[in-house]
């Protein structure tokens, strides 16, 4: 049996004081075996993006264990970077550089020699339909162009595992179909991604795993098909298939009660 | 509508003071907030230190019947206050108005506030203040003339507090776009080979303008602290209307200023962004370059090397930063080579000249050895998410700074023998000597800082706000070692021994490699322990 490409133990974050801090993870345990599509959803300061930093080596976890590929991420930071590729929280751009001079430049920081790198990178550009920008700076590019060039340049070292920190916010139906179909390829190809999203429609279409992290806790793992099957045997429903937001709504609370009430000098 | 107005404005005061309360919340921001203090406390004192000469000398010399002292002390007050803002421009303010704009401010209240940031910006503070001690010096001795000269010396004030904003405006356009940039280098450049080239001295090419000046004194007349002058002496014989006719042409100066002053407000308040920018996005394919090959480094940091090389060029503050310590002989070398007057100290020993443009240069880039991050933003993330070492990345912003330095020194040499006033060899020697002794304890320091207090800058902006504690740690390595070194070699030059300067600057060098060695093995834990703080503070938009 082969190990997970992501394993956590008791993965726990806590920012400020023990007694009046935010506990943002409280001790979760994930583990995603390789190859998989996983999609890690949960409400807006659930704990997303906490975990998936802590997951790349951006954030000190203050307890717990994280493996990544049968590597202890702490004890090998440089061998566990070598092998993943990260689309955070912000892109990691350097906003002054042009993309072909930004691949090329990921593409030798993650150890590709120089004609592999331009090779590469100006493949990617073709790929991203960002090769007519090629002399712009990456401040001047749009939203959706900076996520694809952020994308391109995570995949530059054929990782063997990829996090991705929201990769379809802000993004139009054109480029999020650029960035799907990059995230297939990989799959295909026995890549593991790691992707954090509020487009349920993409998530459902896209993973074939799902966790839910809700205030800062996990509370759903599994199969989508697990998942629902788990739902569909709590709620009393018409039948019909639950859809992932049905689902998510029902894991973590759905709508607040009174809602419709409340402002209503907005009309 | 001025109600309107009044109340934005003080909207505005509430809310910053709100950011600043919020902004202390940490130890880290109370830190910061000491530090600032206490080096705003240290410039005080110097501030004040000098403005009391000012005062002594204005005093002392009216009272000795030689009042043409107001005029040197007005012209030094003048020049300081241009000149200051762009030598100085890290430490002085910082407020980025564009954030006001989302609000609906009125174009008036903007104004104000504009005005009022530059009334209060420490560099106009400090320049009024001398003023003010200068013109305290001459109504101590003169009080009867106090109403005569206060309204040209407020006149001067509100004057020169305008043409400061529109130089610094004018000098940000020029430096924000590559082509400002290039012209700029290009007559710089060609100015000197032209000199070269015509074998024209130093002494020989400013007589001419001091012989034009001479023949036409209007022009020295009209200049702002003559007039000023003219004002005084026009008090002191009972002269009204001279008084009244230099107030009024000053206050012309001011008005016209004020002009351009609102149009580049308004441009601003228009959403003008004077950050730096390719200025199109035109579509435009480009072949991929395959990336430099460095001898001796591995790819990775070759890497680096070549993205250090681009944010520098690409960046105007960092160009500007660079040019300075090239005027520094420039301005030296020339001072006071009128054919009239004896040769001036720097002319006399070039070696000293050297050796003082050296120092400035580190102490004129000393924030970018401090503050090693400021310009990577988001960037900072891939940084630390990348398979090498962060060591590495230090090591690499190390090396690219040291070749600057040490590029920098090479063409400073090189201007002050175009200049006619090269080193001699053994002072040239002793001052490259001293470059590693200095460049790694300021290395040892600064990256420390650069890791504890990083502070993001941005591109195409001189007037940057930096770490207090960087300021006030980084000023303290740099009184020591340059205390030292500078202590040195006056000794030595003194005793005629400069060599011996040269070789404990050798020894001293040998010292500073091995603390830079020993906290070179410390970066790495530092950086995963403040690995947040890094991403935090360089990531925020």
């Amino acid at each position: 049996m082969t190990a997970p490409a992501i394993l956590t133990e008791n993965l726990t974050r806590r920012f400020g004081s023990e007694a009046g801090g935010l506990l943002a993870v409280d001790r979760v345990n994930l583990r995603v075996e390789a190859g998989q599509f996983f999609g890690f959803l949960g409400p807006n300061g659930a704990g997303k993006s906490t975990t998936i930093k802590m997951l790349t080596g951006l954030l000190q976890p203050t307890a717990g264990n994280i493996r990544v590929l049968d590597l202890d991420l702490y004890a090998n930071p440089v061998e566990v970077k070598r092998q993943i590729g990260v689309v955070p929280e912000g892109l990691a751009l350097f906003e002054r550089l042009t993309g072909p001079e930004y691949l090329n430049f990921a593409g030798r920081m993650y150890g590709l020699d120089r004609e592999t790198a331009a090779q590469r990178a100006a493949e990617l550009l073709e790929f991203t339909e960002l090769a007519d920008r090629a002399r712009t700076q990456i401040g001047e590019y749009s939203h959706g162009m900076k996520k694809k060039l952020a994308l391109a340049a995570a995949v530059i070292h054929t990782p063997r595992v990829l996090f991705l920190d929201e990769p379809f916010e802000g993004v139009d139906a054109v480029a999020a179909a650029t960035l799907r179909s990059l995230m297939n390829r990989m799959v295909a190809r026995g890549v593991t991604i790691f992707l954090t999203s509020h487009v349920l429609e993409i998530v459902e279409r896209l993973c074939t795993h799902i966790a839910i992290i809700h205030k800062g806790q996990l509370v759903a793992q599994g199969s989508l098909a697990e998942l629902r099957t788990g739902v569909e045997a709590r709620i009393a429903h018409s039948g019909e298939k639950l859809t992932l937001e049905q689902i998510f709504l029902e894991i973590v609370g759905g709508t607040r009660a009174g809602a419709a009430q409340e402002l209503s000098w907005l009309g | 509508m001025a109600s309107d107005t009044a109340k934005q404005i003080g909207l505005i005061a509430l809310l910053r003071w709100q950011i600043l309360r919020n902004s202390l919340r940490t130890t880290r921001a109370k830190l910061e907030a000491v530090a600032h203090t206490l080096v705003a406390v240290g410039a005080a004192i110097v501030v004040l230190v000098i403005g009391l000469g000012f005062y002594a000398i204005a005093f002392l010399l009216v009272d000795a019947g030689r009042t043409g002292i107001m005029l040197g002390l007005l012209w030094v007050i003048f020049v300081a206050w241009l000149i200051l803002p762009v030598i100085v421009a890290a430490a002085s303010t910082s407020i980025e108005f564009r954030e006001l704009l989302r609000y609906p401010v009125r174009f008036s209240a903007f104004l104000i506030l504009s005005l009022a940031y530059s009334l209060f910006d420490p560099i106009a503070l400090t320049a009024m203040f001398w003023l003010a001690c200068a013109g305290a010096g001459f109504a101590t001795v003169k009080p009867e003339l106090l109403l005569w000269v206060l309204p040209p010396l407020l006149a001067l004030a509100a004057m020169t507090l305008l043409l400061s904003r529109v130089v610094m405006n004018f000098v940000e356009r020029l430096f924000t776009k590559r082509r400002g940039r290039e012209i700029f280098f290009l007559v710089f450049v060609l100015g000197m080979l032209g000199l070269q080239i015509l074998g024209i001295g130093a002494e020989s090419y400013l007589a001419p303008a001091v012989r034009f000046l001479k023949t036409h004194p209007w022009i020295l007349q009209a200049l702002p602290p003559n007039l000023v002058y003219a004002a005084i002496e026009g008090a002191i014989q009972g002269e009204p209307r001279s008084v009244l006719a230099a107030t009024a042409l000053l206050l012309a100066y001011a008005g016209a200023l004020f002009l351009f002053f609102r149009r580049a407000v308004l441009a601003q308040y228009r959403g003008e962004d004077l950050s730096e920018s390719q200025g199109s996005s035109t579509a435009t394919s480009a072949t991929i370059l395959k990336g430099w090959r460095v001898p001796l480094v591995s790819g990775a940091t070759a890497a680096l090397l070549e993205k250090e090389m681009r944010y520098t060029l690409r960046n105007g503050f960092m160009v500007m930063n660079l040019f300075i310590p090239l005027f520094v002989p420039l301005v030296l070398g020339l001072a006071g080579s009128s054919p009239s007057r004896t040769e001036p100290f720097f002319q006399r020993d070039p070696g000293i000249l050297f050796f003082g443009s050296v120092a400035y240069l580190l102490l004129v880039t000393m924030h970018v050895a401090s503050n090693h991050f400021a310009f990577e933003g988001h960037g900072i993330q891939f940084l630390l998410l990348a398979p090498v070492e962060f060591r590495q990345v230090v090591a690499a912003k190390n090396l690219f700074y040291g070749a600057l330095v040490v590029c920098e020194a090479l063409a400073i040499w090189l201007m002050l023998a175009v200049l006619g006033k090269m080193p001699g060899a053994e002072s040239s020697l002793v001052t490259l000597a001293v470059v590693p002794f200095l460049l790694l304890s300021q290395l040892v320091v600064g990256n420390l800082l650069s890791i504890h207090f990083p502070r993001r800058f941005d591109f195409g902006k001189f007037k940057q706000r930096q770490s207090g504690m960087s300021v006030l740690l980084g000023m303290t390595q740099q009184m020591i070692t340059m205390g030292i070194a500078g202590g040195l070699f006056a000794v030595m030059r003194w005793l005629n021994q400069l060599w011996i300067a040269g070789l404990i600057y050798l020894a001293l060098g040998v010292a500073a490699w091995q603390a830079y060695r020993i906290a070179f093995d410390h970066y790495e834990g530092l950086a995963r322990r403040r690995r947040e703080v890094l991403a935090a503070e360089l990531c925020q938009d």
